[in-house]
């Protein structure tokens, strides 16, 4: 039976020592993959590919995201060849390093923005804007941000506001729409994008939405 | 936040306008900016005076407050030594309160020459170009240009204040937020986004003006400022990128009946008390901005002015 699995479910799976695939091509595993996975492109799932595995033990396959039909191929076809309990990470590589969860490969960690980012300044949705003037006047504040329990990014507020009614509420004057970037990007490519949008700083989220740091472009070169 | 008016050069007549400039001014805005029309939006906004005429008025009329253009677009309407001469007559006349505002205009007024209405990146060629002609303009240099777009033989101003006049650029993407951070003294943006306003400091922009524009209908109710708005400003509510392409006022009236009252109030913050504004400004100020010039829909400006005075200049003290 084939089990669709989530990122927090995958975790668990690995966590107990489940065996992984990766179904990509080879050259994607050997950048990065999930720790321990092992490297079993979908063209070359046969069943001799498999004598290593165990049919009985819970297998996991994942490929490059929820678009990518890879894994649920992969799966259904492990089904067949006699493999018993196969979950489809479906969300695949994608939202687990868009998580910032442990990779393996060979790009280099600090390559990777999140290993650049640094937490800013925060506050909760009920703060005013006379509780976060002082860090709005600190001289190093590109911005504040607003996230609430589950440091889910709800807003940015821009140094300028500290001007308005301290009364004034963060969540009236945030920007509830920020520019995000997953930890998983390179410091190349985002380098490149904040060139051309002409960026000095741009918030790391996971792909949950959940606040990892602030990261500035002089920080990427 | 600095807090400013604006001049509606689509609804008011002249004299209109200038009284309500002197009125602002009494109610404590820093500036106003004033709108440069051929033509309305709509046939039943009824006005579109010749701006630098209301400018030099309101510029005599006045004392304090700073006056300027939102916004002025030397594409085919007027040429960019005429609009250095223009602005630095008002800027003579209003010493060290005069900044000039430019974009890259809208086909409702630039078509009237004859002339192709050029698309955006050749709108955005001739601005940078405009801009390259009018500083040295307005700061008294003999200027000889030959470019792209405009030639210029020995111009030189001989009336115009001791100090070269701010130049504020209307910012529509990274591209124009660089022109505006590197050329210019400031930029205008219409809508609180954040990220027009990083591109900006990041392009050298940081610790200029940022200058922002609300459209704002103060009513005895919320319908009765929909119902105003829709008379009066309904093309806010258009998407941004078919205002610019509209060659005539009909057409625009034409596009406006097929837009909904909740169309209107995203655009225009209808409301009857000064709450809804106050959350809108704080908007524009946690997005960046350091400027920005409220525009009352309609013909009631006093109710306004009024409100202002008493609730938002003073809750906004620049």
């Amino acid at each position: 039976m084939v089990t669709i699995a989530d990122t927090a479910a995958t975790r668990r799976l690995l966590d107990d020592g489940a065996q992984v695939l990766e179904v990509l091509p080879e050259s994607a595993w050997r950048e990065q993959h999930l720790p321990g996975a092992i490297s079993l492109p979908l063209p070359q799932l046969r069943r001799d590919a498999l004598k290593d595995l165990d049919p009985d033990a819970p297998t996991v396959v994942y490929c490059y995201d929820h678009e990518c039909d890879l894994s649920s191929r992969a799966a259904a076809l492990l089904e067949q060849l006699g493999f018993s309990d196969v979950y489809d990470y479906s969300v695949s590589k994608t939202a687990w390093v868009g998580c910032g969860l442990p990779v393996e490969g060979d790009l280099r960690g600090d390559d990777r923005i999140g290993a650049r980012a640094h937490r800013p300044s925060t506050c909760g949705p009920d703060a005013t804007i006379g509780d976060i003037a002082e860090d709005l006047r600190a001289p190093d504040t590109s911005v504040v941000v607003v996230v609430n329990d589950d440091d889910v990014v709800l807003g940015a507020v821009h140094p300028h506001a500290v001007g308005l009614p301290a009364a004034t509420s963060v969540l009236a004057a945030a920007d509830p729409g920020p520019a995000t970037v997953r930890p998983s990007m390179t410091r190349f490519e985002l380098a490149e994008s904040m060139q051309k949008d002409q960026q000095d700083h741009i918030l790391v989220a996971t792909s949950g939405g959940e606040l990892i740091g602030l990261v500035h472009r002089a920080q990427l070169g | 936040m600095e807090l400013g008016y604006w001049l509606s050069c689509e609804e008011h007549g002249p004299e209109t306008l200038v009284r309500n400039a002197v009125a602002a001014e009494e109610a404590g805005f820093g500036f106003a900016l004033a709108s440069d029309h051929l033509h309305p939006w709509v046939p039943a906004q009824g006005q579109a005076p010749f701006v630098w005429a209301v400018l030099g008025a309101a510029a005599h009329a006045t004392s304090r407050i700073t006056l300027g253009t939102g916004v002025s677009s030397p594409i085919h309407r007027i040429h960019p030594v005429l609009l250095a001469q223009a602005a630095a007559t008002v800027a003579a006349m209003a010493p060290g309160r005069f900044v000039l505002g430019l974009g890259e205009g809208e086909r409702i007024n630039e078509h009237v020459t004859g002339k192709p209405w050029p698309r955006p990146g050749v709108r955005r060629r001739m601005i940078a170009e405009a801009v390259h002609i009018l500083r040295p303009l307005l700061a008294g240099e003999d200027v000889n240009h030959e470019g792209e777009f405009f030639t210029v033989e020995h111009a030189q101003l001989y009336t115009r204040p001791a100090a070269r006049p701010d130049i504020w650029l209307a910012v529509a993407g990274p591209r124009t937020a660089r022109l505006a951070a590197e050329q210019c003294d400031g930029m205008i943006g219409l809508v609180p986004q954040a990220a027009q306003v990083q591109a900006f400091e990041a392009s050298g922009g940081r610790g200029k003006p940022v200058v922002g524009q609300l459209h704002v209908c103060l009513a005895d109710t919320v319908a009765d400022a929909v119902a105003t708005t829709r008379k009066w400003w309904p093309h806010q509510a258009l998407p941004g990128a078919l205002l610019p392409e509209l060659s005539r006022p009909q057409h625009v009236a034409a596009a406006v009946d097929l837009l909904g009252d909740s169309d209107l109030r995203d655009a225009v913050v209808c409301c009857h008390s000064p709450q809804a504004v106050t959350d809108a400004i704080a908007a524009f100020a946690g997005a960046g901005f350091t400027h920005l010039a409220l525009h009352q829909v309609g013909p009631d400006q006093q109710r306004f002015l009024d409100m202002a005075h008493d609730e938002l200049l003073p809750a906004f003290p620049s």
